[in-house]
């Protein structure tokens, strides 16, 4: 027979409780007399209220309790459409000051960021009840990815999409101006990402749609691949921890999340209804807790009003039986 | 024995499937409102009868689908082969709907 040391290499400790143990460790709790594991669940995604309108490649910012989503495309038509959601209900808002979609967006309910997505490439910040043109990008940008968070008025940035020459490229915002950022590795299109102008993910291009990239500050770089393809799907969360979900390729409104914990990409619970086209829609605000609004499920209208919201993976503590 | 079950129910938002529900059972949509779910489940019937779903056999769910695809392909069909809804370079290209096959 085995012994645990030999496959481990090294014993089961010995710990009189639960403390100080990390997620998948197996220990001896001499309090208890048991043998203990602290296992990762695997998150769920519930409904939320329906849309007032429906829509694809939207963009939205906030938290599940308190968050704005705005635009998109509902074939044949780009919308100008707001609403804001208090986690149970929708309101109408302001109106995007111009048609938009495939956008990205950052910031909270009263201190949004609208960055890029076509067809004008615009840039506004929002404030609870108004929009407010900003200058421009240096590159046009849609299908991108960002990064900021809820200071992202003050500091921001945006990589890769389309059109060429934008999918190797990033831009970075001051508060004021966007200038050329660090190169990108490789191809990024149809991306998801989050995080801050110091720390910020990046997943998904339509060539390698496992891509996952890292940005630390001042430097892109291809960090391990994420075990599904999440092209043009959505994503929440910081770096260390995030989650990418929906996307393509085929079908274009798969369902799948996975979740990264700093280390290791696991397979966290599907979307109830499978969906793409979210890169920039509804609230992305983290790991552990975000909501989206609209999608594509693919067929057969190509746009929809649902909303599903996220709650993420606990840590949970389990005793091992023989039984 | 099938390993899924089917239904028309309309979402109607918050609590139509809650995060208990998504823990136990596996979801999916269709179009026609028709949801797919674990068959030979006590959670998955409660939360049938609990949505007021109306419980369709295989053959019939995949009838209502068919219904749903085939009328899309048709309005896709309609669309000018020079709009940009067909263009694939363009940020507004839509694919044409694809058949779906249910699975037992």
């Amino acid at each position: 027979m085995s012994e645990y040391r030999e496959i481990q290499g090294a014993t089961v400790q010995n710990i009189a409780g639960d403390g100080g143990t990390i997620e998948g460790q197996v220990w001896y709790n001499s309090s208890s007399n048991n043998f203990k594991v602290k296992t990762y669940g695997s998150g769920t995604w519930a409904t939320g209220n329906v849309m007032p309108y429906t829509a694809r490649d939207s963009g939205g910012f906030g938290i599940t309790t308190a968050s704005v989503i705005y635009g998109g495309y509902n074939p044949p038509s780009v919308l100008t459409t707001c609403v804001e959601y208090d986690g149970t209900n929708y309101a109408s808002a302001t109106a995007f000051p111009t048609s938009v979609q495939g956008l990205q967006s950052e910031g909270t309910q009263t201190a949004g960021f609208s960055i890029g997505g076509g067809p004008a490439y615009e840039n506004k910040f929002y404030d609870g009840s108004a929009w407010t043109a900003k200058n421009a990008m240096d590159k046009s940008r849609t299908g991108h990815g960002s990064a900021g968070g809820p200071t992202a008025q003050t500091a921001a940035l945006a990589a890769g999409g389309e059109p060429a020459p934008s999918q190797t490229t990033s831009s970075d915002w001051d508060g004021t101006c966007w200038t050329a950022g660090a190169a990108v590795p490789s191809w990024a299109q149809g991306t998801s990402g989050g995080g801050t102008t110091s720390e910020a993910w990046m997943q998904a291009n339509v060539n390698s749609e496992t891509a996952f990239k890292l940005y630390n500050g001042s430097t892109w770089s291809d960090g391990t691949a994420c075990p599904g393809q999440h092209n043009y799907g959505g994503g929440g969360g910081t770096v260390p921890t995030c989650i990418t979900f929906g996307g393509g390729p085929s079908p274009v409104g798969k369902a799948v999340t996975d979740m990264w914990d700093g280390s290791a990409w696991s397979t966290g619970g599907n979307l109830n209804e499978g969906r793409g086209n979210l890169h920039g829609a509804g609230t992305m605000n983290g790991s552990t807790d975000c909501m989206i609004g609209g999608g594509n499920p693919a067929t057969p209208t190509g746009a929809t009003n649902a909303t599903e919201e996220w709650t993420g993976p606990a840590i949970t503590v389990k005793t091992i039986s023989t039984s | 024995m099938a390993n899924y079950q089917y239904c028309v129910a309309t979402n109607w938002g918050k609590g139509f499937i809650t995060h208990s529900d998504s823990s136990k059972l596996d979801f999916t949509s269709f179009p026609g409102n028709v949801w797919k779910v674990n068959a030979n489940n006590q959670d998955a019937n409660r939360w049938v009868s609990g949505v007021a779903g109306v419980r369709k056999t295989l053959s019939e769910a995949q009838a209502i689908v068919n219904a749903e695809i085939t009328a899309a392909q048709a309005e896709w069909d309609s669309i000018p082969d020079d709009d940009e809804r067909k263009d694939t370079s363009s940020a507004l290209y839509i694919p044409r709907p694809e058949d779906i096959t249910l699975e037992e």
